[in-house]
């Protein structure tokens, strides 16, 4: 356990060092709050300040949804183009822990989003927005952190298996934040695209941070958070399930190597 | 023959053969990105449901008006935004080592970046046309205006200026190209965001307005709602021209910047692989 304990916070440390010197990890970062200014215009512009709730909740998913998507899903494929995937899966370290600590790293570090977006609204458009429930907004965020890592370590394993499965990265998001709901709520989409949603970790948590602007008493807590959890721990699960029987491939097919 | 090879019609006319291989080249480079199954499934499910979301936030705040308003602005802006892409494709000849080749090359650089970039151009038409077509479906929108059927053509010509914007962009970031997908991610944003995509340019301040008039895709945006509304085509006519005129001025920036660039790493040795 101890150990467990060690490969983790060590793979963190890791990761963070990597990313520090990285540009293309921090894009989604400095890139996507910026949605919250068109957001913010659109609700303004229409009268509609108390509604700016929904932008911030926007900006956040998204920077966490493309930390996920975008720069912890790469984690696997870069591995393997540095070869250092050959020296982590010999090492007697699990990788599937050492890449479950890089991708909440990051995907954690998506959760900043939240304060650049809450600064833009500040400094922009002179919004005070006041969090009724900062506790629930915290541990939303958290939670969907989470489950973006699950998303994401999914992903990570099939996005190394080929190039196919890139048009799939590209298309996965749009669709995501859609059904999701993390700009508009869901009970605004075609009737017959709503019965999908649940199944969707966004859903929950767009639906959790937007309570937590409200001054009411947020209804469904612990119900939502367990299905942000659960469909965490169910992606997860199956990218472990996805990444073991891709190292064994390579390992049959003599496709781990240094050069 | 060297009568042939000094007479400026002979260039011209090798101009254009090197931008239509450059053209060759470029569709390669799209083909490495898209099949027609993954731009449809992929791309274009990105491109829509992204733009999808923002038409509908004119629902939430309750106007068919602004829906109208979002829908028209969201489905013009896929194309520039699509056609910014020029800027990350100007860089890539260093990644593949062609670039050096092409500044040896007697034949001038510009026309073989613009033959290979310009293809990112025509995906952003091609994806204006598409998203466009879809909304009109899933909204049921009928444009109002009898103009309604030149806006391809504006659509072409905001996917243009944006794309000799891209060009110089794609100069500046060649010898900075770590630097190139965080500039089109913040360019890309930014230039939707201001210029009349979701909100009025005159809802901003007025120093962002005045950077806005100098940018592609406002004018020619407005341009495009005007004959859409059926409002005065006077007025069209002169947003028209005003795109024109930006795009024409990011051409000749964008060209210059290129070739002081070019002749730059000539002088500094920077012609080398990234």
């Amino acid at each position: 356990m101890a150990s467990l304990k060690r490969i983790v916070s060590g793979a963190a440390r890791a990761q963070l060092l990597i990313t520090r010197h990285n540009i293309e990890d921090l894009r989604p970062i400095i890139g996507m709050p910026l949605v919250a200014v068109v957001a913010l215009g659109v609700l303004v512009h229409s009268g509609k300040s108390e509604l700016a709730p929904y932008a911030l909740v926007a900006a956040v998913l998204m920077t966490i949804g493309q930390m996920g998507n975008f720069v912890a899903s790469e984690i696997v494929f870069q591995d393997r183009n540095e070869q250092t995937l050959e020296l982590l899966v010999a090492s007697p370290a699990p990788y599937y822990f050492v890449l479950l600590a890089r991708v909440l790293v990051l995907t954690s570090l998506g959760a900043v989003g939240a304060l650049q977006a809450w600064l833009i609204a500040r400094l922009c458009f002179w919004l005070s927005i006041p969090v009724h429930h900062p506790g629930l907004a915290l541990v939303t965020l958290v939670a969907a952190s989470v489950a973006a890592s699950g998303t994401a370590l999914l992903t990570t394993a099939l996005f190394a298996l080929g190039t196919q499965v890139r048009t799939f990265q590209n298309a996965i998001n749009g669709p995501l934040y859609l059904l999701g709901g993390v700009l508009v709520p869901v009970a605004y989409l075609p009737a017959w695209l709503q019965p999908v949603s649940p199944f969707v970790f966004f859903y929950w948590a767009a639906n959790l941070l937007r309570a937590a602007f409200l001054p009411g008493e947020p209804e469904h807590v612990a119900r939502s958070l367990a299905a942000i959890l659960l469909l965490g721990v169910a992606t997860g699960l199956l990218g472990k399930l996805v990444l073991s029987r891709m190292l064994d491939h390579l390992r049959r097919d003599g496709g781990l190597g240094l050069t | 023959m060297s009568t042939r090879l000094h007479s400026s019609g002979w260039r011209e006319l090798n101009a254009l053969r090197v931008f239509r291989q450059g053209l060759v080249v470029g569709y390669r480079d799209f083909r490495d990105f898209w099949s027609l199954k993954s731009w449809l499934f992929g791309w274009m499910l990105r491109i829509s449901t992204n733009a999808f979301a923002w038409v509908l936030l004119g629902r939430v705040v309750g106007s068919e008006a602004r829906l109208e308003y979002l829908l028209v602005g969201n489905a013009i802006a896929t194309g520039p935004a699509a056609a910014l892409w020029a800027s990350n494709a100007t860089t890539w000849a260093r990644y593949d080592g062609t670039h050096p080749l092409l500044v040896i090359a007697p034949s001038s650089l510009i026309p073989a970046v613009m033959g290979r970039t310009s293809i990112w151009l025509f995906n952003g038409l091609t994806t204006s046309a598409a998203t466009f077509a879809l909304f009109t479906l899933a909204f049921d929108y009928r444009p109002a205006g009898g103009g309604a059927l030149w806006v391809p053509f504006v659509v072409l010509l905001v996917c243009a200026s944006t794309y000799f914007f891209a060009l110089f962009m794609g100069a500046l970031l060649s010898n900075r190209s770590r630097w190139r997908n965080m500039a089109l991610d913040i360019a890309g944003t930014s230039l939707l965001a201001f210029s009349g995509v979701s909100v009025p340019v005159s809802f901003w301040p007025a120093w962002v307005q005045a950077v806005v008039a100098v940018l592609p895709v406002s004018h020619g945006l407005h341009a495009a709602r005007i004959l859409l509304e059926g409002g005065p085509w006077h007025e069209a006519w002169r947003s028209l021209a005003l795109e024109l005129l930006v795009g024409a001025g990011w051409l000749a920036v964008g060209l210059f910047t290129m070739d002081r660039l070019f002749n730059g790493g000539r002088a500094d040795g920077t012609i080398e692989l990234t």
